[in-house]
C-alpha cells in the first residue's frame, strides 16, 4: 500500500465488544463465498471479527466471514468483534479489506467481484484506477473495470467454478461471450464426462462457435444424434469424454474433418509397414508430408526402397500431397 | 466527418496546411497539445490528433512473414486509427493508443521518402498509407492526401497507393498526379458492408468514387480483402464482381488482391465483446503455425477460386496483376497456378506487368536479376 489514501489510519484501537451473531449484517462486505470451515474454531474465536458500524447503526461484518460460519454452525450466539466507527473513511476500509484477503484476492473471480463491490461502496472508477486495482494485481485500467462487471454478472454456479479451477482472468472473461444456458450445461457434464477446466473452455467455444454459425441453441444441439451418443454411451467417462470432443470437433470443423477423413483413407490404403510413419500438419496449412523411417538391417533397408519405388505408395503419396 | 467529435494539433503542425483546412472546415473545437492517449476503441475513433513524424514513417509492409509469400509493398505511417468501425478491424486489439491520428508535416516524410527510394534506384517502389487506417476517410478534413500526391507526382520511381473504404475523393479529381497515385478499394458484398462495415460507404457509393477518379486518369486497384464466409457468400461475390466490372474497365486497374479475414485468436474474444451480432467469427477457423486464426484452407482454397472463376473471363486479353495476400505458395499453385519464389520475385512480377501494362509508369524497365539479386540486407529499414 503506497498510496497515503490506502493506508489504514485509525484514530484509536477499536474496542473489543461481544456482539450476537444475528445482528451483524452480512452482505456489504462480502465479495466471495466461505467455502471451508474452521478446523480448529476454538482456537480461531480468539480472534475478534471485525465489524463496521454504519450511520444507520447497522453492523456490518468486514472481515471473519469463516469464523461467522463456522461459530453458526456450532451454535455459538456470540463472537468477540471490533468495531470501527461509522467515521472510517471507505477509502480505509477497502485497503483493510485489501490487506486482511490478500490471499482471496489471488483467485481473479474474488478480484472482480472485488471490484464490483467497491463501485458498488460508492467509489468511483478513477478512483478504483487510481489506488486500488494495482493492489489486486489488475491494470489500472477503465477496461478492466468494465470487465470485472461483466464476470461479476456470472451465475454463482459458474463463478464458483471459477474460484475452484482458479481459473485466469481471461478465462473468466471468455465465460461472459457464452450464453447461460450453454455454460451451465457444459457444468452440468462434469457429472458424465471427464473435463478438465481446459476441457470445459474448449468445448464452450467450440459448441458456441456452432451454435451461433447455426442459429441453434444448446437444447437442439444436445439432441445432436453424436453427442447425445457420447453422453449416453456404456463407456467410462474418459472414453465418453474423448467422444465428446470428437463429436464437437468434427461439428466445429466439417471441411477439416472431410480433407482429414479423406487424408487418413488414402493413408490406410497406402498400407505402409510399421518401419515408416507418415504425418503431415493437421491443421493443414503446411503443404508437406513427414516421413519417418525406422530400419535396423540392411535388408530391412532394401525392402524399405522397394516399397518406396512401389506404385501404391507413389499413388498414395501423390494423392495426399494433391490433398493437403 | 461524424465520428469525430474533437481535435488537438500538435503545437509544431498549428500553422500546416492541414490545421488551416481544419479551421476551415470544421466547427469543431481546436485544442494544441501532445498526443493524447486513449485507451478505448470506440473513444479513439472520435478524437482526432494531427501529429508530427516521429522517427521512421516509410517501411515495408508489416505483414511480411518467411512462410508467406509477400509483396514487398512500402508504407507510410502516416495514419493512425480510422473513423470506419469494421467488425472484423484489426485495430480493436492491435493499437496500444487508440486516438486517430494524421500525421501531417508531409514534407517530413516525403523526405525520408525521397531518400529511401534514391538508395534502390532499380526498384519501383508501391508505397502505401493504408498501414493503419483508410487512406482517404479523413482525407476531406486534413488534406494530407492532395500534398503526397503532388509529391509524388515528381518521385522517379514510386507510386502512391490510397486504399479506402470511403467515397471520398472529390479533393482527388482536379490534382496534378500524373498516374504516380492508384486509387484502391477494399470490396465486399454490398450485404456485407452494410452488416459488418459500419460507417463506410456502399458498394454503390464506392463504385460511384471509382468511375469518378478513373475519370480524372488515375488508375486503380481492387483488394478483395478480407473475403469472408458468410451464408450465401458465393452469390454474394458473384454479384460483386459483376456490378464491379459493370463500372469498371479492367484495362484501368494495377493490380487485384485477394486474402481472407485473418486476426490474432485474442482478437476473436474482442470481436465477440464490440460486435455481439456479428457471426463472422463462428466460421470454420483454425490457429495456424503463425499463430493467426483463418478459415480452413479447403475453405480457402474454395474461395478464392470462386472468385477468380467469375472475375478472369471479365478481366480481358491484357489482364490486370493478380495476388494473394499472406498466404503460402502452395495456396498460389491451387489458385493461380503457380508461386512466386519470394518477395523479392513477387515484387518483379508486379512491375512487370505494371510495365508492361502501362508505357511510361515505370522508370525503368525492370529485370528479374535486379529485384531477385538483392536480399532482404539492401531493404531500407531490413
Amino acid at each position: 500500500m503506497n498510496n497515503s489514501s490506502n493506508n489504514l489510519t485509525l484514530d484509536k484501537t477499536p474496542e473489543i465488544t461481544h456482539i450476537n451473531l444475528d445482528k451483524l449484517e452480512l452482505n456489504r462486505y462480502r465479495f466471495y463465498p466461505v467455502t471451508h470451515k474452521l478446523e480448529q474454531p476454538a482456537l480461531t474465536f480468539i480472534r475478534p471479527l471485525l465489524v463496521h458500524q454504519q450511520d444507520s447503526g447497522e453492523l456490518a461484518l468486514l472481515d471473519g466471514f469463516t469464523r461467522y460460519e463456522s461459530a453458526c454452525a456450532m451454535d455459538i450466539d456470540q463472537l468477540p468483534c471490533q468495531i470501527l466507527s461509522p467515521e472510517t473513511p471507505l477509502t480505509n476500509i477497502i485497503a483493510l479489506l485489501t490487506e486482511q484477503h490478500e490471499n482471496v484476492l489471488n483467485i481473479p473471480i474474488h478480484k472482480a467481484n472485488f471490484v464490483a463491490m467497491m463501485l458498488n461502496l460508492g467509489l468511483s472508477r478513477e478512483q478504483l484506477c487510481e489506488h486500488f486495482l494495482t493492489p489486486i494485481g489488475l491494470s489500472p485500467h477503465i477496461k478492466l473495470i468494465r470487465h470485472c462487471l461483466a464476470i461479476h454478472e456470472l451465475p454463482e454456479e459458474v463463478q464458483q467454478f471459477c474460484a475452484n479451477k482458479k481459473l485466469s482472468f481471461k478465462q473468466c472473461l471468455a465465460l461472459t461471450l457464452y450464453p447461460c444456458d450453454l455454460v451451465m450445461e457444459v457444468l452440468d457434464w462434469r457429472n458424465i464426462l471427464h473435463l478438465s477446466s481446459s476441457n470445459i473452455l474448449e468445448l464452450l467455444e467450440h459448441i458456441h462457435d456452432i451454435l451461433r454459425s447455426t442459429n441453434s441453441d444448446i437444447k437442439i444441439f444436445r439432441q445432436s444424434p453424436t453427442i447425445l451418443h457420447a453422453l449416453q454411451a456404456n463407456q467410462p467417462p474418459h472414453e465418453k469424454t474423448r467422444l465428446m470432443r470428437t463429436a464437437v470437433e468434427n461439428l466445429r470443423f466439417p471441411d477439416l474433418t472431410a480433407v482429414r477423413e479423406d487424408l487418413s483413407r488414402i493413408h490406410d490404403q497406402m498400407a505402409l509397414p510399421k518401419t515408416v510413419r507418415c504425418q503431415w500438419d493437421q491443421s493443414l496449412e503446411k503443404s508437406s508430408l513427414y516421413l519417418q523411417i525406422d530400419i535396423h538391417s540392411q535388408q530391412q533397408w532394401q525392402g524399405l526402397l522397394d516399397l518406396l519405388n512401389s506404385t501404391r505408395l507413389t499413388q498414395g503419396i501423390k494423392q495426399l500431397l494433391e490433398k493437403l | 466527418m461524424k465520428p469525430i467529435r474533437s481535435i488537438s494539433i500538435h503545437p509544431q503542425q498549428q500553422h500546416s496546411l492541414s490545421a488551416k483546412r481544419l479551421l476551415e472546415k470544421t466547427d469543431l473545437s481546436l485544442t494544441q497539445g501532445e498526443l493524447p492517449r486513449i485507451d478505448t476503441y470506440r473513444e479513439g475513433k472520435r478524437h482526432l490528433h494531427l501529429d508530427v513524424k516521429k522517427g521512421q514513417s516509410f517501411h515495408r509492409c508489416s505483414a511480411f512473414g518467411k512462410d508467406y509469400v509477400c509483396c514487398n509493398v512500402h508504407v507510410l505511417d502516416q495514419i493512425s486509427n480510422c473513423p470506419y468501425d469494421c467488425s472484423y478491424c484489426f485495430l480493436q486489439s492491435y493499437l496500444t493508443n487508440q486516438t486517430t491520428q494524421v500525421v501531417t508535416d508531409v514534407e517530413a516524410q516525403l523526405n525520408e521518402i525521397k531518400q529511401k527510394t534514391a538508395q534502390q534506384p532499380w526498384r519501383f517502389f508501391r508505397v502505401g498509407t493504408w498501414d493503419l487506417g483508410d487512406s482517404l476517410a479523413l482525407d476531406p478534413l486534413t488534406g494530407t492526401t492532395s500534398e503526397l500526391i503532388e509529391a509524388f507526382s515528381t518521385l522517379p520511381n514510386a507510386v502512391l497507393e490510397l486504399r479506402t473504404k470511403s467515397d471520398c475523393v472529390d479533393q482527388l479529381l482536379n490534382l496534378d498526379h500524373h498516374q504516380r497515385t492508384i486509387v484502391s478499394w477494399s470490396l465486399n458484398p454490398a450485404d456485407i458492408i452494410e452488416q459488418e462495415e459500419h460507417r463506410t460507404a456502399s458498394l454503390t457509393q464506392r463504385l460511384e468514387a471509382m468511375k469518378k477518379v478513373m475519370d480524372a486518369g488515375y488508375l486503380l486497384a481492387l483488394h478483395f480483402d478480407p473475403m469472408l464466409v458468410y451464408p450465401g457468400w458465393e452469390k454474394g461475390y458473384d454479384n460483386l464482381i459483376d456490378d464491379i466490372f459493370r463500372f469498371i474497365d479492367p484495362q484501368r486497374i494495377s493490380w487485384i488482391s485477394i486474402g481472407s479475414l485473418r486476426f490474432n485468436p485474442e482478437m476473436k474474444k474482442t470481436m465477440s465483446r464490440n460486435f455481439p451480432k456479428s457471426q463472422l467469427t463462428a466460421a470454420e477457423m483454425i490457429t495456424g503455425p503463425d499463430g493467426k486464426m483463418r478459415y480452413v484452407k479447403p475453405l480457402r482454397t474454395r474461395m478464392y477460386r470462386h472468385l477468380m472463376e467469375r472475375m478472369v473471363p471479365l478481366l480481358g486479353d491484357n489482364p490486370p496483376f493478380v495476388y494473394l495476400c499472406m498466404e503460402r505458395a502452395d495456396m498460389w499453385d491451387k489458385v493461380l497456378g503457380y508461386h512466386p519464389e519470394s518477395a523479392n520475385h513477387l515484387d518483379y512480377l508486379m512491375t512487370e506487368s505494371l510495365d508492361q501494362r502501362f508505357p511510361n509508369l515505370v522508370h525503368q524497365t525492370p529485370t528479374r536479376s535486379d529485384y531477385c539479386a538483392k536480399d532482404t540486407a539492401r531493404e531500407p529499414n531490413g
